[in-house]
């Protein structure tokens, strides 16, 4: 149970894993808040948020088994 | 003609494919901006494939540091501009297309005055200030951008700007503002694996080729994320967003007017 959340880019480095399960924290606002607590440095990092292989804007709602991915915008060339 | 036959031969016997793509191909015009990473393995393949006209940007020289990925350059090349050794390569490679070189930076009067006379435009650049105005030039020109970056194991592909199930969205719609300097890390910082940029700008340049023969389903409305460490490819869905209209530029002056460079810093 839970929701997955995966890691891409320099985030993997602020978090230490590519991925991990946790509890459903029910929207992409608390999802922040909570992840934002446990790992300070991605408050700093610039990302977007896909539910389920779908990008969302702001305040989605988070379904239990959602898998959640975090994607940072790449330079280089 | 024989020749012609004859080079494209393997392609030409494509299900699919047939000599009626491979013209469509020999009669596109494709800018490819950045020739590092990214941009030597697209203009290979381009080039190979027969793409007929290509215009090559780049303003830089090439250094001992871009040999473990910008194989198109030799150890004999350091010091010389890239696109004048690029445009030498390239045409021994195949001199049935036809190359334009520009040695300089892509800024907003370059995209002003080149971006109208090409079908594709092909981002290979190392910056987000370059990401931005060509993402911006595109929806003011209405061309079709095949857009990929990577950042140490990993790489980005994706087709912006062209319609698919009713709707055309920009690199804007996925990051609606460029991140400041201190937000993301560049190649120079965080490094990157010498043969990344070599899978990503071969993505790039498929899709190209996809967008000009009309074969397959071409990534538009969508990014792909590649990872070279796991070999796992992760795709996502892009949806409109309302920011993005409201920070791109609707006209040829207020995009004139921007400045991107400190938009990035």
């Amino acid at each position: 149970m839970g929701v997955e959340i995966l890691f891409f880019g320099q985030l993997t480095d602020m978090v230490g894993c590519n991925h991990f399960v946790m509890d459903n924290p029910g929207n992409t606002s608390l999802l922040k808040t909570q992840l934002f607590e446990k790992f300070p440095a991605l408050e700093k990092a610039k990302f977007t948020i896909a539910i389920n292989n779908k990008l969302v804007l702001e305040d989605a709602i988070i379904h239990e088994d959602d898998k959640i991915a975090l994607m940072p915008p790449y330079s280089g060339g | 003609m024989k020749e012609f036959i004859l080079r494209y031969q393997r392609q030409i016997i494509l299900q699919g494919f047939g000599i009626e793509a491979q013209e469509k191909l020999s009669k596109a015009n494709v800018l490819v901006i950045g020739v590092g990473g990214l941009g030597c393995p697209i203009l290979q393949y381009l080039v190979a494939a027969g793409v007929g006209h290509i215009g090559i940007v780049d303003q830089d020289t090439i250094s001992l540091p871009n040999l473990n990925r910008q194989v198109l350059f030799g150890q004999e090349d350091l010091g010389k501009h890239k696109v004048e050794v690029a445009a030498t390569k390239l045409s021994s490679l195949n001199n049935l297309v036809c190359i334009s070189t520009y040695q300089q930076k892509c800024d907003q009067n370059f995209a002003i005055e080149h971006f109208p006379n090409y079908d594709i435009i092909v981002d290979a650049t190392d910056n987000f200030a370059s990401r931005y105005l060509i993402n911006d030039a595109c929806l003011l020109f209405n061309k079709p951008l095949v857009f990929g970056a990577v950042a140490q194991f990993e790489g980005q592909v994706a087709v912006f700007n062209v319609q698919k199930n009713g709707l055309k969205l920009c690199y804007r719609d996925l990051f609606p503002t460029p991140p400041k300097n201190d937000e993301v890390m560049s190649c120079v910082e965080g490094g990157v694996l010498g043969v990344l940029p070599g899978i990503i700008g071969v993505m790039q340049a498929t899709e190209v080729i996809k967008l000009i023969s009309g074969v397959g389903e071409s990534l538009a409305n969508q990014i792909l994320t590649y990872n070279a460490l796991s070999q796992e490819i992760y795709k996502i869905e892009l949806i409109k967003n309302p920011t993005a209209e409201i920070e791109v530029p609707k006209s040829v002056s207020a995009f004139s007017a921007l400045n991107y460079e400190s938009l990035c810093s």
